[in-house]
């Protein structure tokens, strides 16, 4: 069994599950206001009471979790990686990545309209469209935004 | 509800403005609903933000037409090329796709849009009889009630969805997690906020269902994008093979109604189950249908008897939905969940009050589903023919158009940078999800509940003296409790009666070597 088989099952999911339930047992526990019960009155749940319970019941599923993804021994997989399928993969990576920078772009210069054209020429670049296609799609596309939501529900950007 | 009601939420809707924005959502619903990967959930999502803006009864108009517009036109894919458009109309496929190849694509097209209309108004009115007396029950409810109700639809709703209860149980705690992000609701302490202001107020639900249905799916649909199947559907499409005619005859409407009314008041009632949609019912009324009658042998080979089943069956379930939503809070889908956040945000609450303080507008509502009927009725019969055309449309058009209208739709909710923030986040999430055969549907029952769970079950605990008892003594609590177990159990039996079964017939194929020697 090499490494990918390893980890190609519900071993991942299972650790993230496991690690956001420490993180929610752990945050619970360093805030001092989030108790578990409320001093001020018996049998009060605390604010703290339902994270933390969350938190518990998530490191015992993922712990379950974490059983199965040893025990299906790098039988399931769920990539399955075809040339195919790793394109497609890069491809949706990359255009998070135009997403994630485009957020930024507008964070930083707050020029959105702009922004917001030069995304949509990527993102159709990305998914292999004509350069004409891709002009017009990002000019109808920043117009449609412009005069519904700037103009008509008068959405400030 | 009396008849004054009824007449002044009528003569409220008669405005052109209610009708514009019904057929408006009409006609987007049935470009959404026909184009394969774009879903009712997605088309609710991506529009409601967009509802906000306008008045209330303006924007449910446009959401009760896209989404009853959405349902019916998803068998138009099914029909013309063998691809459900919406889950519901999987069945569709079965018997449309052989009729179209015979040449009776307009017949099998017709068929989809009169028994959708039969089946969504025969779920419509049980919506209006049985909405109100359901409601009236909840009077009884006090907090163990309705936080066993809560736990209810989630129990129901990890057990029915996606097949694998141990991570529908995950997202379905993981939801209720993220619902303690901000105040708390009975001592007002901050949680999970990292001083940010603007999560005091918690994570909104409507940008966590952009991206966990808009953008996350375009980025599992490139994922997954097939070329060479693509390829063979937009070939398909390029055939055009005769449509013939649209309307079946008298005779054959009256033959297949009886069996389209038994089939909508089973998809009603599987509607009003949590996370039982339309997909369920239309493999349960298709499936029954074809064991009872003597057609039953055609079905699946082009049967027009068995398209009016799935056909009424997956509109049926509607009526059901909006039952739960309306009178217990719990949506029965994830169209119903959107619909149920938006109800919230006009600070609406789900239960007796909605036919007492807000009865005008819940009839308003139910007039809206018969009029969204209406308006797909006409608009469906005129453009059946036309409709092919949509599809037509090719996938990285509508990837690219929906990534920027989920950016721009989350941002519009609140004029917030932060939701936007969130909702990309949860299409990362939501991705890594789909890849990981996660159940997307108990995350945002999670979420959507799990506030009220939390209230309702410290509200209890504090009127038990602190007592866990208390959800016992209660008669109707302790019901809830004892069908929650049951909920819980069924999956679980299955699987142990499965894991038998599957060992007996592994024994069998190993025993006749042994015999041999």
């Amino acid at each position: 069994m090499n490494n990918s088989k390893k980890t190609s099952g519900d071993i991942i999911p299972a650790i993230i599950t496991i690690a956001v339930g420490i993180f929610a047992v752990a945050y619970i526990h360093s805030q001092k206001k989030l108790t578990l019960l409320d001093a001020s009155s018996a049998g009060v749940l605390g604010a703290g009471f339902y994270p933390f319970a969350c938190g518990v019941l998530l490191i015992i599923l993922g712990v379950l979790l974490l059983i199965r993804g040893i025990r299906q021994h790098g039988t399931k997989d769920y990539f399955q990686m075809t040339p195919e399928k790793k394109q497609n993969l890069k491809t949706m990576l990359l255009l998070a990545l135009s997403v994630a920078l485009f957020l930024a772009a507008w964070r930083i210069t707050h020029q959105f309209f702009i922004c917001l054209f030069i995304y949509a020429l990527i993102v159709n670049l990305l998914l292999k469209r004509g350069w004409l296609f891709t002009i017009l799609f990002a000019v109808i596309i920043t117009a449609f935004v412009y005069f519904l939501f700037s103009k008509g529900f008068s959405v400030i950007f | 509800m009396t008849s004054e009601v009824w007449m002044a939420a009528f003569s409220a809707l008669l405005k052109p403005s209610v009708f514009l924005y019904l057929f408006a959502g009409v006609l987007l619903g049935t470009i959404i609903g026909a184009l394969p990967g774009l879903s009712a959930t997605m088309g609710i999502a991506l529009i409601t933000p967009i509802t906000f803006w306008l008045d209330k009864v303006d924007g449910f108009a446009m959401m009760m037409g896209l989404w009853n517009a959405a349902i019916f036109a998803g068998g138009i894919t099914a029909i013309l090329i063998n691809t459900p458009g919406t889950p519901a109309s999987l069945t569709q496929s079965w018997d449309g796709y052989p009729l179209y190849r015979e040449g009776k694509g307009g017949l099998a097209l017709g068929i989809n849009v009169i028994f959708s209309f039969f089946g969504g108004m025969i779920s419509i009115l049980l919506l209006i009889l049985l909405a109100e007396p359901i409601a009236r029950f909840t009077i009884k409810f006090g907090s163990a009630e309705y936080f066993m109700v809560a736990l209810f639809g989630m129990s129901m709703m990890i057990a029915v969805s996606g097949g694998d209860v141990l991570k529908g149980l995950i997202l379905g705690v993981f939801g209720i997690l993220l619902s303690t992000v901000g105040i708390d609701p009975v001592l007002g302490r901050k949680r999970f906020t990292f001083n940010v202001t603007a999560l005091g107020a918690g994570i909104d639900f409507i940008p966590v269902m952009i991206g966990l249905f808009g953008l996350a799916e375009v980025f599992y649909q490139i994922y997954q994008f097939n070329r060479v199947q693509h390829d063979q559907e937009r070939e398909a499409r390029k055939v055009n093979l005769e449509l013939g005619r649209v309307l079946p005859s008298a005779k054959e409407f009256f033959k297949w109604s009886p069996l389209c009314v038994v089939a909508a008041l089973v998809s009603t009632i599987v509607g009003a189950i949590p996370a039982a949609g339309g997909d369920i019912a239309s493999v349960i009324c298709w499936g029954n249908a074809k064991r009872f009658t003597k057609e039953g042998k055609n079905y699946g080979h082009g049967s027009m008897e068995g398209l009016a089943v799935s056909s009424t069956a997956n509109n049926g379930v509607l009526g059901g939905a909006m039952t739960t939503m309306l009178t217990l809070g719990i949506p029965g889908d994830s169209v119903t969940a959107v619909l149920l956040g938006s109800l919230m945000m006009y600070g609406l609450t789900p239960g007796y009050s909605m036919f007492t303080e807000n009865a005008q507008f819940t009839a308003q509502i139910m007039i809206l589903m018969v009029l969204a009927n209406i308006a797909f009725l006409i608009i469906g019969l005129a453009t059946a023919k036309a409709s092919a055309k949509v599809l037509n449309m090719s996938q990285p058009t509508v990837w690219a158009a929906v990534s920027v209208l989920c950016i721009i739709g989350t941002y519009c909710i609140n004029n917030r940078f932060l939701d936007v923030i969130i909702m990309f986040a949860m299409a990362l999430i939501g991705f890594c999800l789909k890849v990981y055969k996660f159940p997307d549907g108990p995350l945002v029952l999670g979420l959507l509940l799990g506030g009220t769970m939390e209230k309702n079950m410290r509200r209890a605990l504090l009127i038990g003296a602190g007592k866990w008892s208390y959800f016992f003594t209660e008669r109707i609590s302790c019901v809830l409790f004892i069908l929650v177990v049951v909920t819980f159990c069924i999956p679980l039996v299955k699987a142990v009666f499965a894991k038998k079964k599957g060992a007996a017939k592994a024994g069998e194929a190993v025993e006749p070597p042994a015999e041999a020697e």
